[in-house]
């Protein structure tokens, strides 16, 4: 079996065809090389660099916009001469790109009101920003474990220096190195079950190694082999969506970095962490269908689910309850994105199990939730990010009778965090429901029964999410009593008028998902069609079309 | 009919006065400021014009194709069923609806431009007075346009809401919030049965779509196949009956609409007298299937509305607040439209409503304008005489009562006059209580006429009374144009064709139930067709005079009054101790049952809500100990969780 190295990289491969598939990813690198030589050319100024990022942020998005077209009717792997491919371009990828870029103008937005005026290092802050970015594309585009490696860490390790960006900062300092000292370690443990899986299967093709799974189910110590293979390898993703136990890193970090990074941490990262775990559980489950092989559902299937569910159940509530007692705004902000990864998770419980009716339901509704907590949480800390500037504190008490102080914030605030409460004047709602009826679709069938049978875990993780909002209903409302019922005389925050309109949209979007949800859930399940599964071939002849399942609505 | 075109024009219907109501309250404490009329007076336009294409449309349908139901979109789709879908349904009694709603609304924005203005600056919440007018024209396109008893419902609480907004407009007059409060509770009551009412249709009939539901009631069977009980047919009837009571004042819940006129006046024309307080006689129009298919809840229906009619016409004898007076008569007029309902001839409560629209609006319009003159006050014994001094409402005001009081010729008299035959065709006894509040409207309505406007002239110390400016006499001029000519559409011998337009709306319900009239074969005699309007002209005319007899040459008779029939007429001063009652047999109990809640919830449940957190308080400060900062610590409980996992894993 040969490495990337060993072989004619390019043989057999529609190379145009697969560089214009990969164009938004290559935009981004000359992105990245234009930030670096503009300072030769325009100089360091914050605002010649902003541009060349927008203009590369535009030309990104107008090839997205052409690769989506290229690839509605079914996905594409490319850029190997091995099975499955090394990239994927598909509708996920290319939705998941869409929300990147829509995010990344926000992000960008706030840096341009929060930073750019002292900014010494824009060039350097944005090299890392689009790495990141870059890292985060890549993850949600591969099947591929080093490719997976090599995307988290091309996520990660920009992320650990943009965190501690601020050098004589000594909290976020700090922060940063104990961002990464824990990253390190995960993908240490991460390359070690990719290792321990290499070693066993000898594919890093995901796809493969789903299909020698239902070839060897009798493996015997073997099986114990793969599972902590699998187990270890969910590690580096479980770091990423900062899943419990996994989730150290992201209060402090969370707390010591600009708010404008918090807020880019806080979603995409998770997202594109989610994503991927939504994908690699799709292509482990169509090599081959739970009810054409009964035995993988009961020895395979059902325990990684209720891993993947416990794991989700477990973030939740600790992200909720080590948010009750936060002081910081920011902090507990964090703890909420803790919570709601909590909650996405469980949505990529939910399709593990091809052969059940709806099971694209999970995906569907796990898309839909990203749109909307990307929403919500744009709101939420633009809002938290214009009191900080103005007030230069982040504790609960910075808010304080901001109602009147200054409506234009307060309201959007009110509207973000109901939101993310789930209250139902807001789309936060919407995307809970759907999460749930997506767990409700969790039935028993006729391979699964028992105490650890899939409809116990829908139930369970149904339980959980609603006593879980109730919990947050706590702490989010703490926020809007202070904001509305308190008031200790502070004067009005001075805001930005584009800080206050994209606030204000990201409410007036949020309530407008909800009257207008059929829209939403229809291009959602546009993203989720058609997604690349890798058919194997055992005789590991190259192929570069995967076959795409058709996955309509039930 | 053009499904496209109508669908369009729906939803401009909707959205165009929505849009107004957020531009003006976003926009206008900072931004449009004393400009703010222009957005409402923009949205509220446009919905009107969308409103006549919309009558055009439905007026121009052949035969047999006036209705259509247009789905907009599904909320929240799932894989088996939509769970709420938004939908129009557009017939000739939708179109005429939005024709009075829009039309008396852009007419009352327009006069409130003035109104709210004290010596040409705007007053405080000018703005927000805007929006929340704009807002109530959406909320009540949304209760006439729906499809469907969900959409009846928002549209329903969503003007109740605005009504509440706007009665409290002056939120920090005591007496003001109170009344806005009143109205909520009361309407509270309303709408619970209401919504039962709702909760029961889906229950039996698992659909909540007009089309659906109204067809089913017809047959007399569920979507199963299965006969409904007429015990069922009753019981929804009866409840819807209740939201209606709530909504359209009618006795017992008629409490809050005089309270009501606490509000603006434009508002008390608008929401308390011309739309809103008709929504109710709206749905029992609306769902003719339900109500017609059972005898019982007619009667009740009839009943309730014969009652209220002449209840409140008493009361508005004696008061001597002029919009109180409006209120009572507003609340008696409602009577006569529920009486019409009950009696099978819902196209004539329609058509009350409908030149009631006009005429109550000008009434409210008119004597705002006196308010305005007066300087805010608008008690009888503190001004007369203002005959020369406010000449245009003088006029108008006379033209709205003389409609009111059903004076021959005039539109009141058309409508009321067709109500009074029906009533006397089912029943003698409904005739009779029908007639005699005709009599009794005739005389309050001019006794406050010749009390503000006749006799010595009398105003207010440090008043300077003026005639009002042109945006507030404009909609006046119009409305009394309509006060006039609005009953010709339903008279035959001139052309008028209202009935024939809403016909084929209640044909399979009221009309097929209607009393026959007419034997086949026999023609009506002159008696039948003329003879109750001589009587009923003759009777308003006699009241009239007797008012100008009492009240105009000297004015000792209503001192004889009080003196001769102190018990009465201190029974009426207090509207028969109605609120009295309330307040002894419901509010204090409640008051005192609530008393007991608050130290129930201070001491128990706060006990135990602080139990139940103990428990996630206790648990976020572990997770605050293991977030303790220190690596190690989260090396350990990392590899701790791996070690879990993977125990679970093997184990299971």
């Amino acid at each position: 079996m040969a490495l990337l190295g060993q072989t004619d990289l390019w043989a057999g491969i529609d190379v145009g065809e697969h560089l214009f598939l990969f164009s938004p990813m290559i935009v981004l690198v000359c992105t990245m090389l234009a930030v670096v030589a503009c300072p030769i050319i325009l100089g360091r100024g914050p605002r010649s660099i902003a541009t060349v990022v927008w203009l590369g942020l535009g030309i990104t998005l107008f090839m997205t916009f052409r690769v989506a077209g290229a690839v509605a009717d079914g996905g594409v792997s490319g850029l190997s001469t091995q099975p499955g491919g090394m990239l994927i371009a598909d509708n996920l990828s290319v939705g998941f790109q869409f929300l990147l870029l829509a995010f990344l103008a926000g992000v960008m937005l706030m840096w341009w009101m929060g930073s750019s005026a002292t900014e010494r290092n824009a060039p350097e802050f944005f090299i890392l920003l689009l790495g990141s970015a870059l890292g985060m594309v890549l993850m949600v585009s591969t099947t591929n474990l080093l490719m997976i490696v090599m995307a988290i860490e091309l996520a990660s390790l920009p992320s650990y220096a943009i965190v501690g960006f601020e050098k004589r900062n000594r909290v976020a300092a700090e922060a940063s190195l104990k961002y990464m000292i824990f990253g390190a370690v995960c993908a240490a443990i991460m390359l070690y079950g990719a290792s321990l899986l290499y070693g066993l299967v000898g594919s890093l093709d995901m796809a493969v190694i789903a299909s020698y799974t239902i070839d060897n189910l009798s493996l015997g110590p073997n099986r114990v082999l793969l599972a902590v293979g699998l187990l270890c390898f969910l590690v580096g993703i479980a770091f990423k969506v900062s899943a419990v136990p996994f989730h150290f890193w992201c209060p402090d970090a969370f707390e010591g970095a600009r708010i404008e990074v918090t807020t880019w941490l806080s979603v995409v990262s998770k997202g594109a962490g989610l994503l991927l775990l939504a994908r690699l559980v799709t292509v482990f489950c169509a090599g081959g269908g739970a009810d054409a092989n009964p035995a993988l559902s009961i020895t395979f299937l059902t325990p990684l689910a209720w891993t993947i569910g416990i794991i989700a159940a477990v973030t939740c509530t600790v992200g909720n309850f080590a948010a009750y007692k936060q002081r910081s705004v920011k902090r507990m902000l964090a703890y909420s994105s803790i919570a709601h990864a909590g909650y996405m998770m469980m949505a990529t419980a939910v399709f593990i199990h091809p052969s059940i009716s709806g099971s694209t339901a999970g995906i569907t509704a796990l898309l839909t939730y990203v749109v909307i907590y990307l929403l919500m949480n744009l709101g939420a800390f633009g809002v938290t990010a214009m009191v900080v500037w103005d007030t230069g504190s982040d504790k609960i008490e910075a808010f304080t009778g901001l109602m009147r102080r200054s409506p234009w914030l307060a309201v959007p605030m009110v509207a973000c965090l109901m939101s993310l409460v789930g209250m139902p004047p807001f789309a936060g709602f919407i995307g809970k429901w759907w999460i749930l009826v997506a767990l409700g679709r969790l039935q028993n069938t006729a391979t699964s029964s028992g105490m650890f049978s899939l409809s116990t875990l829908g139930w369970l993780l149904m339980i959980v999410a609603v006593v879980n909002t109730f919990i947050s209903l706590y702490y989010y409302l703490r926020i809007v009593v202070q904001m509305m019922f308190r008031d200790d005389g502070q004067r009005t925050v001075r805001t930005p008028i584009v800080g206050l309109a994209m606030v204000n949209g990201c409410a007036v979007a949020l309530f407008a998902l909800l009257i207008f949800a059929q829209p939403l859930k229809r291009t959602a399940e546009r993203f989720t069609r058609n997604m690349y599964t890798a058919s194997v071939e055992q005789d590991g002849k190259h192929k570069t079309l995967a076959s795409a399942i058709q996955r309509g609505t039930p | 009919m053009s499904i496209e075109t109508l669908k369009l024009c729906g939803i401009i219907i909707l959205l165009a006065p929505l849009a107004a109501a957020v531009v003006a309250g976003a926009l206008g404490t900072r931004v449009l400021k004393s400009q703010t009329h222009w957005v409402t007076i923009l949205g509220v336009g446009s919905a009107f014009t969308c409103s006549c294409l919309v009558f055009n449309q439905v007026v121009g349908a052949p035969a047999g194709e006036s209705m259509a139901t247009i789905p907009i979109y599904d909320w929240i789709p799932n894989a088996t069923a939509s769970m709420f879908r938004v939908e129009l349904l557009i017939d000739p009694l939708t179109s005429l609806m939005l024709l009075v709603v829009t039309g008396v609304a852009l007419l009352v924005v327009i006069y409130s431009r003035d109104y709210m203005r004290d010596h040409g600056q705007p007053e405080r919440g000018y703005e927000r007075f805007f929006a929340f007018l704009a807002l109530f024209v959406f909320s009540m396109c949304a209760l006439v346009l729906g499809g469907n008893f969900i959409l009846l419902y928002l549209g329903w609480e969503a003007v109740g809401l605005c009504s509440y907004l706007l009665i409290g407009f002056y939120y920090d007059r005591p007496t003001a919030a109170a009344a806005a409060k009143k109205a909520f509770l009361v309407n509270r009551v309303g709408d619970f049965g209401f919504g039962l009412g709702i909760l029961l249709i889906y229950l039996t009939f698992g659909s909540l779509e007009y089309t659906a539901v109204f067809d089913m009631v017809s047959r007399g069977v569920d979507a199963a196949g299965n006969t409904v009980p007429s015990s069922t047919i009753t019981t929804i009837a009866l409840l819807l009956l209740c939201g209606a009571c709530g909504k359209s004042a009618q006795l017992p819940l008629h409490v809050w609409l005089p309270d009501a006129m606490e509000g603006p006046s434009p508002v008390s024309a608008l929401i308390h007298a011309a739309t809103m307080v008709t929504a109710g006689i709206y749905m029992i129009a609306r769902c003719g299937a339900i109500f017609s298919a059972s005898a019982t809840a007619m009667t009740v229906v009839a009943v309730i509305g014969a009652v209220t009619a002449l209840f409140a016409a008493t009361i508005a004898l004696v008061q001597t607040d002029m919009k109180r007076i409006l209120a009572y008569s507003t609340i008696s007029q409602l009577g006569y439209m529920v009486l019409g309902a009950g009696v099978y001839a819902a196209d004539s409560a329609v058509f009350h409503l409908f030149t009631h629209a006009f005429f109550k609006a000008l009434l409210f319009l008119g004597a705002g304008s006196v308010m305005h003159a007066m300087g805010g006050i608008i008690d009888l014994r503190q001004f007369g005489g203002l005959r020369r001094v406010l000449p245009w409402t003088f006029r108008t005001f006379v033209i709205g009562s003389l409609a009111l009081a059903g004076f021959p010729l005039f539109s009141g008299f058309f409508s009321k006059d067709e109500i009074i035959h029906h009533a006397l065709t089912a029943s003698p006894v409904l005739g009779v209580m029908a007639l005699v509040t005709a009599a009794l409207t005739a005389f309050y309505t001019f006794r406050m006429v010749f009390l503000a406007f006749w006799g010595r002239e009398r105003i207010p110390e440090g008043v300077h009374a003026h005639e009002s400016g042109g945006w507030m006499l404009a909609p006046l001029m119009i409305l009394s144009v309509g006060a006039v000519f609005a009953g010709y559409l339903g008279v035959h011998a001139v052309g008028g064709g209202f009935h024939e337009f809403l016909a084929p709306v209640f044909e399979h319900t009221f009309a097929a139930h209607r009393h026959v009239t007419h034997v086949a074969g026999v023609e009506p005699t002159l008696w039948d067709e003329y003879g109750l309007m001589v009587v009923s002209g003759a009777i308003a005319i006699l009241a009239i005079a007797l008012a100008y007899v009492l009240y105009v040459p000297q004015r000792w008779f209503p001192a004889l009054v009080k003196a001769s029939a102190v018990r009465t007429h201190r029974t009426l001063w207090n509207k028969y101790y109605v609120d009295e009652l309330y307040d002894a047999g419901l509010v204090s109990p409640a008051r005192r049952a609530g008393r007991v809640c608050v130290g129930l919830d201070d001491y128990l449940i706060d006990g135990l809500v602080w139990l139940a957190t103990a428990i996630p308080r206790g648990l976020g400060y572990s997770a605050r100990v293991l977030q303790s900062g220190f690596l190690q610590g989260y090396g350990v409980s990392m590899v701790a969780g791996i070690a879990i996992i993977m125990m679970f894993v093997f184990w299971s």
